[in-house]
């Protein structure tokens, strides 16, 4: 059951993205400052906030099964998560870039200071799931190191990087 | 109690990317995480099973032409319960 309701709340996220990568491409223009255009920009970008929203949500959930052992942890299932959350940022840059041209131009953007900052959470989220695997084994094996050791490191990469 | 902070190559390789100023805004940032991690992080959204009490801990730091970096160090704590061990490092700039 629990399984079955996060898949259906991955399935309604992937489409929720698609419909705002629909949404921002036939509604946002990075060169239309009418005042007709910053509505249909920051109708976008409360949506882009909302998805972001339902997002976590649908993550928080999904993580809480796997914690709690209602659902066995697949990488896969990271890994169809990231793709999503790929495609929304894909799609933020683009309502991005209108947002800075028209900022550029000393136009106020209602909703900007929230898109940016679930922006700067999902870019904060992402990162390569196999690659986080594997990085878990080492520390699990004994392959860590510790953090003076490893700023000791930077430094003679440093060093060597000069000579 | 403080911890022990543990780090994967993968993030001694991800803190090499930036100036000497990051990392050592890096660095201060894990040790303050140390005396503080319960505070300091919330739950991530990777639950690996090695991982179940995975924490995210996030923090900026300022580059010396004050442009701000955003972080995210992503750990679980040992099963001695003295170490933290962080097994990924996210940035962006905005």
């Amino acid at each position: 059951m629990a399984t079955a309701t996060q898949e259906a709340g991955i399935t309604v996220l992937s489409a929720a993205v698609e419909s705002y990568r629909s949404s921002v491409s036939s509604n946002v223009s990075p060169i239309a400052h009418d005042s007709a255009a910053i509505n249909r920009l920051e109708q976008a970008l409360q949506l882009g906030v909302f998805v972001h929203d339902l997002a976590k949500s649908v993550v928080n959930e999904w993580a809480d099964a796997v914690r709690s052992g209602r659902r066995e942890f697949r990488p896969d299932d990271a890994k169809v998560i990231r793709k999503i959350r790929v495609t929304w940022l894909q799609v933020c840059d683009q309502v991005l870039s209108a947002v800075s041209e028209l900022e550029s131009n000393s136009v106020k953007v209602g909703f900007a200071e929230q898109f940016r900052l679930s922006m700067r959470d999902c870019r904060l989220n992402d990162f390569d799931v196999d690659d986080a695997i594997v990085a878990i084994a080492n520390l699990q094996q004994g392959r860590g190191v510790l953090l003076n050791e490893a700023m000791s490191e930077l430094r003679d990469r440093d060093r060597h990087q000069r000579n | 109690m403080s911890y022990a902070i543990e780090i994967d190559t993968n993030v001694i390789d991800k803190m090499a990317e930036f100036s000497d100023v990051i990392q050592i805004g890096i660095e201060r940032n894990l040790v303050r995480l140390a005396e503080a991690p319960v505070t300091l992080s919330t739950k991530s959204g990777f639950p690996h099973p090695a991982t179940a009490n995975g924490q995210r801990f996030t923090f900026d730091v300022d580059e010396l032409d004050g442009v701000r970096h955003y972080f995210a160090a992503f750990f679980y704590y040992g099963s001695d319960e003295q170490h933290i061990r962080v097994f990924a490092l996210t940035h962006t700039r905005f």
